[in-house]
C-alpha cells in the first residue's frame, strides 16, 4: 500500500511537469547549441550589467559632486515677477534680469552651507563690480531674512522673495545654496550647487566669468 | 549522429530509449525544476559525449546514467540552491534504539486517508537519501544492488536506509492521521 501511494504521489508530481525530447537535450542536436546559447545570454547579461555599473562609476568618480547638470543650462531664464526682500510692495521681474552678467544665489537663513557661504560672498560681491548678485531667499522668513542681511552685510543688490518656493521649482533647486550665472541676454551659462569659497571661484567661476565678459 | 568517442561502448539509441527515465529521474534529483532537470540532462549527455563521464560496463547502462544525473544535478545545484526550496533538507538521522522503538511501535495508518499533503510532508521528514532510495524503489523499481551503483554505497547501507525509511514513513503517516483526528476533536 505504501508503494501505490508513493507512486500516486510522484505520478502526479510528474504530471505537473512535462518531459524534455531527447533532440532538446543531446549535443550536436540542438542541446548544445540551446545550452551554449543560454549560457551565452546569461554571460552577455552578467557582462553588460558590470559594464554598465563600472561606467557608471568611473564617470561619477571623475566628475565634481558639485556641478550637477541642469536642464536650464544654455536657456533663458525662467519667467518670474517676485516680491523684492526689502520693499514687499514693490515686485522685481526676470525682465529685470537682462544685460549684464547676473549671479543668483539661491539661499535661507534655515540653511547651514549658505551660514558658511554667505562671508565669502559679502567678500566676492565687493570685488566683482561687473557682476549683480542676486539673492533668491528661498521658503524663509522674509523677517529673518531681512535681519540676517543687516547683521552680516548684503552682498545682493537685488534680493526676491520665494517664500512659497515657485521659483526654486522652476530653477530645479534641489536645496540652498545653489548659484546661478546669468550672461547679458539673460541665459543662464552655470549651476553649481553647493557652498562657494575661494578655491570654487578661482577654478570654476573666474574662468567662466571670463568667457561670458 | 554525435560521436560517443571514448564511450563508443554506448549507443546513442540506447540513450534515447532511457532518455524519459533519465529525464524524470533528474526532474526528481532537481525538486521538479523543468529548466534545472534539462540542463542537468543536457549537462550529462555533454560529459558522455566529451568522454568526462566514462561508462565502464561495471552496471546497467541505466544504472550508470542515473549516478551520473544525480551528480551533476548536485554539481548545478550547488550555485542554485533557489531553485530547489526544499530539496536538500536534510532530516536528522535518528539513533538506532528510536529507530527501533518506531520499528516496534510501528502502526498502519489508514492507507485510504492518506493524501498527498501528508505524503510530501512525511517524505521531507526523511533524509535525502532515504527519499532518493523511496523514489528508485518504489517509482522506478529499481532493485537495491542497483540502487548501492547509483550511490555509490554498500548494499548493506541502502537496506538498512530503506528500511528505516519505510517504518518512518508509515510511522509519519499514521502520526499525522493522530494529528489530524486530535485537531478534528478541538475543534
Amino acid at each position: 500500500m505504501l508503494q501505490k501511494i508513493i507512486r500516486d504521489f510522484y505520478d502526479k508530481k510528474h504530471e505537473q511537469v512535462t518531459d524534455a525530447s531527447f533532440e532538446s537535450c543531446f549535443p550536436d542536436k540542438g542541446g548544445k547549441v540551446v545550452r551554449a546559447e543560454r549560457r551565452f545570454v546569461r554571460f552577455g547579461l552578467a557582462a553588460s550589467v558590470l559594464l554598465v555599473v563600472a561606467a557608471l562609476l568611473l564617470f561619477g568618480l571623475g566628475r565634481d559632486p558639485n556641478i550637477v547638470p541642469s536642464a536650464l543650462v544654455d536657456r533663458p531664464l525662467p519667467v518670474f515677477t517676485k516680491p523684492d526682500l526689502f520693499d514687499e510692495t514693490a515686485t522685481i521681474s526676470s525682465e529685470q534680469l537682462r544685460g549684464g552678467i547676473f549671479l543668483v544665489n539661491i539661499w535661507a537663513t534655515w540653511c547651514p552651507p549658505c551660514h558658511v557661504e554667505h562671508p565669502f560672498l559679502v567678500e566676492i560681491s565687493a570685488s566683482e563690480p561687473d557682476v549683480t548678485f542676486v539673492g533668491l531667499n528661498y521658503k524663509d522668513d522674509p523677517e529673518l531674512a531681512r535681519e540676517f542681511l543687516k547683521q552680516r552685510g548684503n552682498p545682493f543688490r537685488i534680493s526676491l522673495i520665494d517664500a512659497d518656493g515657485s521659483l526654486g521649482i522652476d530653477f530645479g533647486v534641489a536645496g540652498p545654496p545653489e548659484t546661478f550665472l546669468v550672461d547679458s541676454s539673460g541665459t543662464i551659462r552655470y549651476r553649481h550647487v553647493g557652498v562657494i569659497d575661494h578655491k570654487v571661484w578661482a577654478e570654476t567661476f573666474e574662468p567662466i566669468l571670463a568667457q561670458m565678459q | 549522429m554525435a560521436s560517443l568517442g571514448r564511450n563508443s561502448n554506448i549507443a546513442e539509441s540506447e540513450l534515447r530509449v532511457l532518455h524519459q527515465e533519465v529525464f524524470r529521474w533528474a526532474l526528481y534529483c532537481t525538486n521538479f525544476n523543468h529548466d534545472l532537470a534539462k540542463d542537468t540532462v543536457q549537462q550529462t549527455y555533454l560529459k558522455i559525449v566529451e568522454g568526462t563521464a566514462y561508462f565502464g560496463g561495471k552496471s546497467s547502462l541505466k544504472t550508470w546514467l542515473f549516478g551520473v544525473v544525480r551528480l551533476t544535478a548536485r554539481e548545478l545545484r550547488r550555485g542554485q540552491e533557489r531553485y530547489i526550496a526544499g530539496a536538500t533538507h536534510e532530516a536528522e538521522e535518528l539513533p538506532d534504539e528510536v529507530e527501533e522503538l518506531l520499528d516496534e511501535t510501528f502502526a498502519e495508518p489508514d492507507w485510504e486517508s492518506v493524501d498527498a499533503g501528508a505524503v510530501e510532508r512525511a517524505l521531507n521528514e526523511l533524509s535525502l537519501l532515504q527519499r532518493e532510495i523511496v523514489y528508485l524503489v518504489f517509482y522506478r523499481d529499481m532493485p537495491l544492488s542497483e540502487i548501492a551503483l547509483v550511490f555509490d554505497v554498500s548494499i548493506g547501507t541502502v537496506r538498512k536506509q530503506y528500511h528505516r525509511a519505510k517504518v518512518r514513513l508509515a510511522g509519519l503517516l499514521k502520526q499525522g492521521e493522530e494529528d489530524g483526528k486530535d485537531s478534528k476533536q478541538r475543534q
